[in-house]
């Protein structure tokens, strides 16, 4: 199934000279993944023709002596990556190789080995990256999106979601999104080529708000071997009529280059029975990575990507007050639902830029000891036009938000199997409501400084491997009020938080194919600015939502517990897990009693307060692979209750289970589908909600590809039926659920040409 | 190492700098409206009624004023006259009826009758579409009676969904006001 290999053995011959016709040739060498960082202690490897292996080291480091010279045949396997085949001509030298493997998708180890990582894969998102991160990111088990029809998306992870999840795009906290599920991160999927979720020890070296859990997103790396290449890359989706075309060149003269722009045009998607009207898109994106290997011991980075959408929101989902919303929900179709198609984009939409800028310097003094320097700047301009009585071209909300994270980091291998990481980051937030809106903001300006550090410790002898973390924040703020009552006048107010985060985990492997798991996290977050300062009415949720700056850090403890098989031919990877977390002081956009009047009726207030909430969920991933047909499995199940009020919390994702197959005809041609199946929320009170939680549904999906290869050059073809049987549905994580169903039936078509 | 650590410290000192102590600009909120009066004058002059909602903080948490002058007077026909304002800003009230009469064929106000009060209201004016505005009402009075009277502004409804004077539900839109005045007819 997906693919494998991105970088298949470099080869470097030269020991000693030994007579051609004896066999009495070694080869020897070292299997790490792809980004040549982790060294996948114990892989197998086997002689195809011998019919004979070995094992690798705990250092990934093997030697076969007394080979025939002649090709052969060597099969290189892990848990968790796709056995590979490489065909050597040994020429009667010794051989080093070293191999680059590439975990499955999804499979669910990284840097260590308890902590759950949760990997999808370049080629995987390459060939999805004309649909939204979110599409993609969905892959991975325990992973759900919290989404506002098309317009924005955001991961969910274990029913942790917005202020209590960080995304890191390329090793930067993305900023600019903290507040409102309605805004989507501003990424461009093209530029992902990693797509991770990380948690416990591994995700305290993360900054950000969050309580455990961090997305991160990761273009391709640049190593001294990256090859000169490039790719065109053009899909066609039916539904929306999107085009979507990417271009990317990897080089290397001075610098090592890889430059990649993307171009979006979507129009109005269409639900089983009726248009979608103004849920159109446009998005340009340029992203520039640089690399310079300056000598072995120094290397600089550096990054740049500019990320422009335009993206209209379902023109029936922006009303009013209740009763509006009240009038909408009762409808067969939305408001304002046009007969036909069109590519236009009326309010009201969104319109973002999104900057980011990275420098990065290495320095590895000695082997196993490396010291980085890291800067991250990123601006994001975000301006909402809603429907308005004056100039609908006149944002209702404009900010403008500089953010700047400078970080020095310390690894260190200690021995064989030791592992020290530790560092220190700096980040500063210069958010600025931009006048000329003529509405007063919903959020504050604010001064943000953020300054952390946290150390962490791996150690993986053979059987019992243990990891522990800590991390200590300290969260300043500083936000600049407009005052309600008339007459207006501008306020300061400052707050300090200390937080602390700290995480231990240990994994024990029982024999070569089972292993088990448990970490426990704890993790206290700073409220956020929304949390403590939010004022006003919230556009497009129809309620007043209000802040408390009496607001303390939320603390959370989490116990993880897993069982992790492997078959010793890497056949069948089964992994569980399941979890318990209990937060204290979890900030929730609570409705209070009264509705406020206003002039424009009836409001509900929704009011940010400190509760305690519970956590208790479990995911199953299973792969297996017979023969060319790869089966890969996921069932994730989550419960969260407010154990102060006693009542379900909202917003965590139904039980659900994905099932996809994939089967490859010959070697270039595959034929695949996926099962989804999602179910009805049950666990949420009448009450909780305007309207009772959409009914379970299944959705198809089908594709089949064809590959040409010549040399270098690939050519690739596919088409893919999303939603084949165009099933009527609304999800429960979808806000727009209220208004309209989910998109239909899509018939996409791409092709991607590679050199 | 050491020289690792000043660089840092250089480089947070050269960051911190830049913060931004401006501070913001208090948007004018020309779009608002805060006041609502509806002016009723009986058609045989012999009196009038007003009635005066009035919310200067908007969104904020300070209660309105609703303000209704007199009872009507009983089987009598009434002129209604609607007026809106942006009173946000003490020191300079802003008409906003203009602005909607500008763009009336995306306005239209509703009047529901509520609560047992026995009246009706039909519209008085029309856009250049010949569609309602409600700019300009006629109200008739019945039995003496208690109730309420409701006034509704959508904005950018479908006037073609057969929406009615009581009933704004089938023309959807925004709601840009609602408020209820409780209404009684006296003898």
């Amino acid at each position: 199934m997906r693919i494998f290999f991105l970088v298949v053995g470099l080869l470097l011959g030269v020991a000693t000279f030994l007579d051609g016709q004896d066999c009495a040739s070694s080869l020897s060498g070292a299997i790490t993944d792809e980004h040549g960082k982790e060294r996948l202690a114990f892989a197998s490897v086997y002689l195809v023709e011998a019919q004979r292996g070995i094992q690798a080291d705990d250092e990934g480091r093997f030697v076969i002596e007394g080979l025939c010279p002649g090709p052969t045949t060597v099969r290189f396997s892990h848990i968790g990556c796709d056995p590979k085949e490489l065909t050597f001509l040994l020429s009667g030298r010794d051989t080093a190789v070293q191999v680059y493997l590439h975990h499955h998708d999804n499979y669910t180890e990284t840097v260590t080995v308890s902590s759950s990582a949760r990997v999808t894969y370049e080629e995987q998102l390459d060939r999805e990256a004309d649909e939204q991160l979110s599409a993609v990111l969905e892959r991975i088990a325990g992973v759900r999106t919290l989404r506002t029809g098309s317009s924005a998306a955001k991961p969910v992870f274990d029913g942790l979601y917005g202020n209590r999840l960080s995304l890191q795009n390329n090793g930067v906290a993305q900023s600019g999104q903290q507040w409102g599920n309605d805004h989507a991160p501003e990424i461009d999927p093209w530029v992902a080529a990693y797509v991770r979720v990380v948690e416990g020890v591994d995700a305290l070296r993360y900054g950000g708000s969050t309580l455990g859990p961090t997305v991160l997103i990761e273009p391709s790396p640049l190593s001294p071997v990256s090859r000169k290449g490039g790719k065109v890359a053009y899909g066609l989706r039916s539904n929306g009529l999107a085009h979507s075309l990417n271009a990317r060149l990897t080089d290397s003269s001075f610098v090592t280059y890889r430059l990649s722009g993307t171009l979006k045009l979507a129009g109005d998607l269409r639900a089983p029975d009726y248009y979608l009207s103004n849920t159109g898109r446009k998005e340009g994106n340029v992203a520039l990575q640089l690399a310079k290997f300056l000598s072995s011991q120094w290397t600089v980075r550096g990054y740049y990507s500019l990320f422009n959408a335009e993206v209209g929101v379902l023109r029936g989902s922006h009303v009013g007050n209740l009763t509006d919303l009240r009038e909408a929900i009762g409808r067969s179709r939305p408001f304002y639902t046009e007969e036909g198609f069109s590519y236009g984009i009326a309010a009201p939409r969104q319109r973002v830029n999104h900057h980011l800028l990275k420098a990065e310097v290495n320095f590895e003094p000695n082997e196993g000891e490396a010291l980085t320097l890291r800067y991250g700047g990123q601006l994001d301009d975000r301006k909402e036009f809603d429907v308005r009585r004056g100039d609908d071209d006149r944002p209702a909300l404009e900010l403008l938000q500089y953010n700047h994270l400078l970080e020095g980091q310390y690894q260190r291998e200690i021995g064989k199997a030791e592992h020290l990481d530790a560092g220190l980051q700096l980040e500063l937030t210069d958010n600025t409501n931009q006048p000329g809106t003529g509405i007063l903001p919903l959020i504050p300006d604010y001064n943000a400084a953020r300054a952390g550090g946290y150390v962490t410790y791996h150690r993986k002898p053979e059987r019992l491997r243990y990891h522990v973390g800590a991390r200590f924040d300290h969260q300043y703020y500083e936000a600049i009020t407009i005052t309600r009552e008339p007459p207006r006048r501008v306020e300061r107010f400052e707050h300090r938080f200390n937080t602390l985060g700290a995480s231990g985990g240990a994994s024990y492997k029982l024999n070569r194919t089972l292993s088990v798991d448990a970490e426990v996290t704890y993790r206290q977050r700073p409220p956020q600015i929304n949390e403590l300062y939010s004022q006003g009415l919230h556009q497009g949720v129809s309620g007043i939502e209000e802040g408390d700056p009496q607001l303390g850090p939320e603390k959370s403890l989490k116990a993880t517990g897993g069982v992790r098989y492997g078959s010793s031919g890497g056949h069948v990877t089964l992994t569980a897990s399941a979890f318990y977390q209990t937060v204290d002081n979890y900030i929730n956009l609570i409705p209070t009693e009264a509705a406020r009047l206003t002039i424009r009726g009836a409001f509900p207030v929704f009011a940010y307060r400190a509760t305690d909430a519970r956590l208790v969920g479990g995911k199953i991933d299973l792969l297996t692979q017979i023969g060319k047909l790869d089966v890969d499995t996921h069932v994730a199940y989550v419960r969260g209750d407010d154990r102060g009020e006693g009542t379900p919390l909202v917003y965590v994702p139904p039980l659900n289970v994905r099932s996809s197959l994939d089967y490859l005809v010959g070697q270039n041609l595959r034929i695949g589908g996926q099962l989804e199946w999602v179910a009805r929320q049950d666990h949420l009170l009448a009450d909780q909600d305007f309207l009772p939680p959409p009914p379970a549904y299944t959705l198809l999906d089908l594709h089949l590809s064809k590959t040409w290869r010549w040399g270098n050059r690939t050519v690739t073809a596919e088409v893919e039926a999303e939603n084949l049987l165009n099933t009527t549905y609304r999800d429960y994580l979808d806000r727009q659920r209220y208004f309209a169903d989910s998109p239909g039936r899509s018939i996409n078509i791409r092709g991607s040409y590679s050199w | 190492m050491t020289r690792f650590f000043q660089l840092l410290c250089c480089f947070s000192i050269l960051l911190l700098g830049c913060g931004d102590d401006d501070d913001p600009v208090i948007p004018n909120e020309e779009e608002v409206i805060t006041d609502l009066v509806y002016v009723l004058n009986a058609t045989d002059n012999s009196g009038g009624v007003t009635l005066t909602f009035s919310d200067p903080d908007g969104d904020g948490a300070q209660p309105a004023t609703i303000v209704v002058s007199d009872p009507l007077a009983p089987n009598k026909t009434y002129v209604g006259l609607l007026s809106l304002s942006n009173r946000s800003n003490p020191a300079d009230p802003e008409d906003i009826t203009a602005e909607i009469q500008g763009e009336d064929d995306e306005h239209q106000f509703f009047f529901v009758v509520e609560g047992g009060l026995d009246a009706t209201v039909a519209y008085g004016d029309a856009d250049e579409n010949g569609n309602p505005v409600g700019l300009l009402t006629e109200l008739t009075t019945g039995a003496a009676s208690t109730g309420s009277l409701r006034i509704i502004l959508r904005h950018e409804p479908d006037k073609a969904a057969g929406a009615t004077i009581g009933n704004p539900a089938p023309a959807g839109g925004e709601t840009d006001i609602e408020v209820t005045f409780p209404v009684s007819i006296g003898n």
